[in-house]
C-alpha cells in the first residue's frame, strides 16, 4: 500500500471515529441531562385516562338510552374524575380535581391524601344513570363496581401485597357551566355481583387436550414479532397452519403484542385478523394458545386500567372461538423480576389470572417461565404451568414429571430450540444435523414421558425486528436460524422426524 | 396453629366490635358502623403490635391511623369521622396485610336546606309537559341521606296555594312535576319535618317564540363560502313576553338580495339565547338573515355585504403545454386559500375535456398536452369560486 493510501485510510479513520465518538458522547450527555418532558407526562395522562374511560361499562337502562348525550357525558365526567381522583392519592397533587368536584366534596378530598402512604387505581367502574332532571341539569348515577387496587408502602422497604376493593357508590352530579361536576357522593356496600363460572366438564376437556399438546410457536417467515399483525396476510397464514397440521401437530401458540392490541392502534383489524386466524387454526384442526401482552411492557399499579382493558377486550371477543385452547398471560415474565422487582411482576401476573378467569371462565389460563425453576410460581392460580427450556440439563424430563406430581398440574414444554447459525461470535453454532439431534431428543423424552411440548419454530426469519433482541447482530442472527424450515421454505434436516415424532 | 383473633373495639354509639383475624389475611372479617359526627372515633384494641400500621381507605382516599397507647384507641381523624360512607380499615403487619375490616359512617338525620334544581324555567301552560324539581337532602356534615320522608311541595301560582304530599323512595334524590295553567310566575319550594328548600320559581308560557333581537358578530366580508361569522339570537319571548323554554327550536335562513334562501340553519334556544356560526356565502352580493319558529318570523337582520373573493385569474403559458394559473389574490391581497377548486374546460373534439384541479399557495400548473386535442377549439375556460377567466389558444 502507498504512503498516500495509508494516509488517506488513516485520515478516513479518525474522521469516523470523531463522528462516532460526537455521537456517542451526545447520546450520553442527553441521557443525564433531559428533563421529564411535561407534554409526555400530560399526555400520558389523557392516554390513561382514555383507557380508564374504556374501562367504564354503561349500564344498559331505559334512562341510558333516552340520554345517550348525558349518558356520555357523565361516563366522561366519571372517567376522568377517577383520574385525577386517583393522581391526587398518589402525588398528593390536586391538580385539576376542581373541574370535577364540587366545594365540599372537594375540601375533604384535599383534607386526605396529604401524605403519601402508595398508590392506588381505579380500573373499572359499572355505571347506572338512574335520574336526569327535565333540563339536563341534574342526575344521579350509581357506580355499582368501582374496582380500585391499592398498593400501600408504609416503609420504604415493605413489600406489601394488592389490595383490589370493590366498592359501590351513588353520585349527584349538576351541570355548572356546561360541565357536569359531582356534588356529593356516597359510597356503599358493594353488591354482591357474582363471579361467571365456566362449565367445569368444558375446561376439563381442554386440560385434557393441553396435556396432549404437539405443537409449534408460530410467526410467518417474513413477519416475526411485531411485524406480524400490521403485515397479517391470510394466504401465508393458511399455508403454514396447512404445514403444521400435515406436520401432524395439533396447536399453534401465538403473541399478541400488547401494542398491537392497544386502542391506539388498528385493533379493530387485529382483533379482526385474530378472529380469522381462529378460523383458519379450527380449518386444519389446530388449536391455538394467544401469548397476551407480549414484548416488554410496565407492571405499575397506575397502569393496570390499560392492560385491564386490553385483556377484557381480547377475552370477551373470541373466546366463543373452538380453535382456542388457552390463554398465556405473559411470556417469560421472570425475566422482568430484574427491572420491575418480583413483587410487583407477580401482583400484576396474579391480578391479570383473575381478571382472565371473569372474562373466559372456560379456558385455561397459563404463564410461561423461561426457566423450569420458576414453575412453582403462582401455580395455585394456574390452571397448567409452562416452561422454556434452551439448555437442557441431563435429566429435565424426570424433574418435570416430579413436579407434575407435586403441583398435580399438567406442565408444557412450551418452548424449546437450536439454531442453525454460525458466524463470527459463535463459530462453532449448531448444524442442521445437531439441530435435528437436539429436537429429536428433547421431543423424544417429552413424548416418553408423556410431556406436552412446542417447539421454537416453523420457520428461519428474513428479519428480526428492532426491539426485541437487542442491538447485537450476532444475536438477532442467530434469532433468524430456530426454524425446521428455511428461509427459502425448503425443510432442513429435521423436517420429516418431526412428522414421525408428532404423529 | 390457632391464634386468637384480635379484637377492636368500636367505642360508639354502635358499640361495634371489628375482629381482626390474623389467621386469614385479607379476609374482611367484621363489619362496624357508626353515626357520622361522633365526637371521636377511637378503636379500642385488645392486641395492639407496635408493627401494626393501620390504613382507613375511602373512595375519596386514604389516611394512616396512629395507635394511641394512652386510650388504646384508633382516632379517626375528623376530615373523616364527618364524612359518611364505607371505609375499609386495613391492617397491616410488617409485609402482610392482616386484616381487611368494614367501617361503615352513617349519615346523620337529614336536615337544614335541600338542594333542589327545577327546570326548565318556562313550560307551555297546560297540563302535560311541565317542570321538575328534583331535590337530595344532607345531613348537618353534608352527607347525602336517604331514606322515606314524607315531603311537601308548595306551589303559589296566580295567588293560588297548592300542595302536593308524597313519601320518597328509599334513594338519595326524589323529583316531582309540576304543572302550570296560565302564565304567570309560579313559586315553588318544599319542606320535610326540619328540611326546606329554596324558593324557586318557573313561568307558564305558550310555548312558541313570538319576538327576538339579533346581532351579527364581526364578519370577513368576503363571499369565500368558508369563514363563519356568529349570529346571536336574544330576548327570545312568548306572545305573553315571557322567556320561552330550554330547546325550543329557531329556523335561521340566510336569504340573498332576490330572497332566495342561500342557506338553511336549526338552532336550539339554551338558557333564553341561542347563538350559532354561519358560514360565510359563496356568491357576493348583500344577505340578511331572517329567524323564525312556529311559522312567524321573529326578527330580522341588517344587510350583510359580501364582496367576491377575487376579481381576476392570472394564467400564463410558462412552456408549449403548461398553463399556469395564479397566483389568485383576494382582494385583501392574500394568496387564496389551499385546495380552492380551479374548474379547467376546454370544448375539444371528439368531447369537450372537463377537469378540477387544486389551488397551492394561490398557483396550479395545468399540463394540456394530453387535453388539447387537433381539432381544437379556440378557447379554454377557467372557473374559480364562480369567477370565470377565458383564455384564447389561438395565438
Amino acid at each position: 500500500m502507498s504512503e498516500k493510501k495509508s494516509h488517506i485510510i488513516w485520515k478516513l479513520l479518525l474522521i469516523t471515529g470523531f463522528i462516532v465518538g460526537l455521537y456517542i458522547g451526545s447520546r450520553i450527555y442527553s441521557y443525564y441531562h433531559t428533563g421529564a418532558d411535561l407534554m409526555s407526562i400530560y399526555q400520558s395522562g389523557v392516554e390513561a385516562h382514555q383507557h380508564q374511560l374504556s374501562g367504564v361499562t354503561l349500564h344498559e337502562n331505559k334512562l341510558s338510552r333516552l340520554h345517550p348525550d348525558v349518558a356520555y357525558a357523565i361516563t366522561k365526567t366519571m372517567s376522568e374524575a377517577w383520574y385525577w381522583l386517583d393522581q391526587s392519592y398518589n402525588n398528593q397533587s390536586n391538580i385539576l380535581l376542581a373541574n370535577y368536584f364540587e366545594e365540599h366534596l372537594l375540601t375533604h378530598i384535599e383534607s386526605l391524601n396529604r401524605e403519601s402512604i402508595g398508590v392506588r387505581s381505579s380500573v373499572s367502574h359499572l355505571l347506572e344513570l338512574k335520574h336526569v332532571s327535565l333540563d339536563k341539569s341534574i342526575a344521579v348515577i350509581r357506580d355499582h363496581a368501582a374496582e380500585i387496587i391499592y398498593n400501600y408502602t408504609i416503609d420504604e422497604d415493605a413489600d406489601i401485597p394488592l389490595r383490589v376493593d370493590t366498592t359501590a357508590y351513588t353520585a349527584i352530579l349538576v351541570l355548572v357551566n356546561g360541565k357536569w361536576k359531582i356534588k356529593n357522593w356516597i359510597s356503599e356496600n358493594v353488591e354482591n355481583i357474582p363471579k361467571p363460572v365456566g362449565d367445569p366438564a368444558v375446561k376439563a376437556s381442554l386440560l385434557e387436550r393441553v396435556r396432549h399438546i404437539k405443537g409449534i410457536n408460530y410467526y410467518p417467515a417474513e413477519y416475526p414479532w411485531q411485524l406480524f399483525w400490521n403485515n397479517y396476510d391470510s394466504l401465508i397464514i393458511e399455508a403454514d397452519f396447512k404445514i403444521i397440521s400435515e406436520l401432524g401437530m395439533n396447536t399453534v401458540r401465538i403473541f399478541l403484542p400488547f401494542n398491537d392490541f392497544d386502542h391506539k392502534t388498528n385493533v379493530e383489524a387485529n382483533l379482526a385478523n385474530l378472529s380469522k386466524l381462529l378460523d383458519t387454526a379450527e380449518a386444519y384442526n389446530l388449536y391455538v394458545i394467544p401469548t397476551l401482552f407480549d414484548l416488554p411492557i410496565g407492571y405499575e399499579v397506575q397502569q393496570y386500567a390499560k392492560y385491564h382493558n386490553q385483556l377484557k377486550r381480547i377475552l370477551t371477543s373470541v373466546s366463543h372461538k373452538p380453535a382456542l385452547l388457552s390463554w398465556n398471560i405473559k411470556n417469560e415474565p421472570d425475566l422482568d423480576f430484574q427491572i420491575h422487582g418480583s413483587q410487583e411482576t407477580l401482583n400484576w401476573l396474579r391480578y391479570m389470572i383473575n381478571k382472565a378467569k371473569i372474562y373466559d371462565p372456560i379456558h385455561p389460563v397459563t404463564i410461561s417461565w423461561s426457566t423450569p425453576e420458576h414453575l412453582t410460581l403462582l401455580s395455585d392460580e394456574l390452571d397448567y404451568l409452562s416452561f422454556h427450556m434452551y439448555l437442557s440439563d441431563d435429566n429435565w424430563e424426570t424433574q418435570i414429571n416430579n413436579l407434575t406430581a407435586t403441583l398435580a398440574k399438567p406442565i408444557v414444554l412450551e418452548e424449546f430450540g437450536l439454531s442453525t447459525r454460525s458466524g463470527l461470535k459463535n463459530l462453532l453454532g449448531a448444524s442442521e444435523h445437531e439441530q435435528a439431534n437436539y429436537l429429536e431428543e428433547c421431543i423424544s423424552k417429552a413424548n416418553d414421558h408423556q410431556i406436552p411440548w412446542m417447539l421454537w419454530t416453523l420457520h428461519d426469519f428474513k428479519q428480526i425486528p428492532d426491539g426485541v433482541f437487542g442491538w447485537k447482530p450476532w444475536v438477532k442472527a442467530k434469532q433468524k436460524r430456530f426454524g425446521i424450515m428455511r428461509i427459502d421454505g425448503t425443510p432442513k434436516k429435521v423436517y420429516p422426524n418431526i412428522k414421525l415424532l408428532a404423529k | 396453629m390457632y391464634i386468637i383473633p384480635l379484637i377492636i373495639l368500636l367505642s360508639c354509639q354502635s358499640e361495634s366490635v371489628i375482629i381482626v383475624d390474623e389467621v386469614v389475611p385479607e379476609r374482611t372479617t367484621s363489619h362496624a358502623s357508626v353515626k357520622a359526627g361522633t365526637a371521636q372515633l377511637p378503636i379500642f384494641s385488645g392486641k395492639h403490635q407496635p408493627h401494626h400500621r393501620y390504613i382507613l381507605s375511602g373512595i375519596n382516599g386514604s389516611v394512616a391511623l396512629s395507635y394511641n397507647h394512652e386510650t388504646g384507641a384508633l382516632n379517626i381523624p375528623s376530615s373523616i369521622n364527618t364524612m359518611a360512607g364505607d371505609y375499609t380499615l386495613t391492617v397491616i403487619d410488617d409485609n402482610n396485610i392482616i386484616s381487611n375490616s368494614t367501617l361503615t359512617i352513617t349519615a346523620a338525620e337529614a336536615t337544614g336546606k335541600a338542594l333542589s334544581y327545577l327546570g326548565p324555567k318556562t313550560v307551555p301552560h297546560n297540563d302535560q309537559e311541565g317542570v321538575m324539581m328534583t331535590s337530595a337532602f344532607f345531613d348537618r356534615f353534608n352527607n347525602m341521606t336517604r331514606g322515606q320522608l314524607n315531603v311537601n311541595y308548595f306551589q303559589n301560582s296566580d295567588n293560588q296555594f297548592a300542595t302536593i304530599s308524597e313519601t320518597t323512595d328509599n334513594e338519595y334524590f326524589t323529583y316531582q312535576k309540576l304543572y302550570v295553567d296560565n302564565r304567570d310566575e309560579s313559586l315553588v319550594g318544599l319542606s320535610a319535618d326540619s328540611i326546606y328548600s329554596d324558593e324557586l320559581s318557573f313561568k307558564g308560557s305558550s310555548g312558541c317564540p313570538a319576538s327576538a333581537t339579533i346581532r351579527i358578530g364581526d364578519y370577513y366580508q368576503i363571499a369565500d363560502g368558508t369563514h363563519t361569522f356568529d349570529v346571536i339570537i336574544n330576548k327570545i319571548k312568548d306572545e305573553d313576553d315571557e322567556d320561552v323554554e330550554m330547546g325550543t327550536i329557531l329556523q335561521a335562513a340566510l336569504y340573498d338580495s332576490a330572497h332566495r334562501t342561500a342557506a338553511l340553519y336549526q338552532v336550539m334556544v339554551i338558557n333564553g339565547s341561542a347563538k350559532f356560526a354561519m358560514e360565510n356565502p359563496q356568491g357576493a352580493g348583500a344577505y340578511h338573515i331572517v329567524i323564525s319558529a312556529c311559522g312567524t318570523i321573529l326578527c330580522d337582520s341588517e344587510l350583510l355585504y359580501f364582496s367576491r373573493e377575487f376579481t381576476e385569474i392570472p394564467s400564463k403559458w410558462i412552456s408549449n403545454s403548461i398553463l399556469k394559473i395564479g397566483p389568485v389574490l383576494s382582494v385583501l391581497n392574500q394568496k387564496v386559500q389551499n385546495g380552492t377548486l380551479v374548474e379547467f374546460n376546454y370544448n375539444g373534439c371528439p368531447q369537450a375535456e372537463k377537469k378540477s384541479y387544486i389551488l397551492e399557495e394561490g398557483i396550479c400548473l395545468i399540463d394540456t398536452d394530453d387535453i388539447i386535442s387537433e381539432c381544437k377549439s379556440n378557447h379554454i375556460t377557467i372557473t374559480i369560486n364562480g369567477i370565470s377567466s377565458i383564455i384564447d389558444i389561438t395565438e
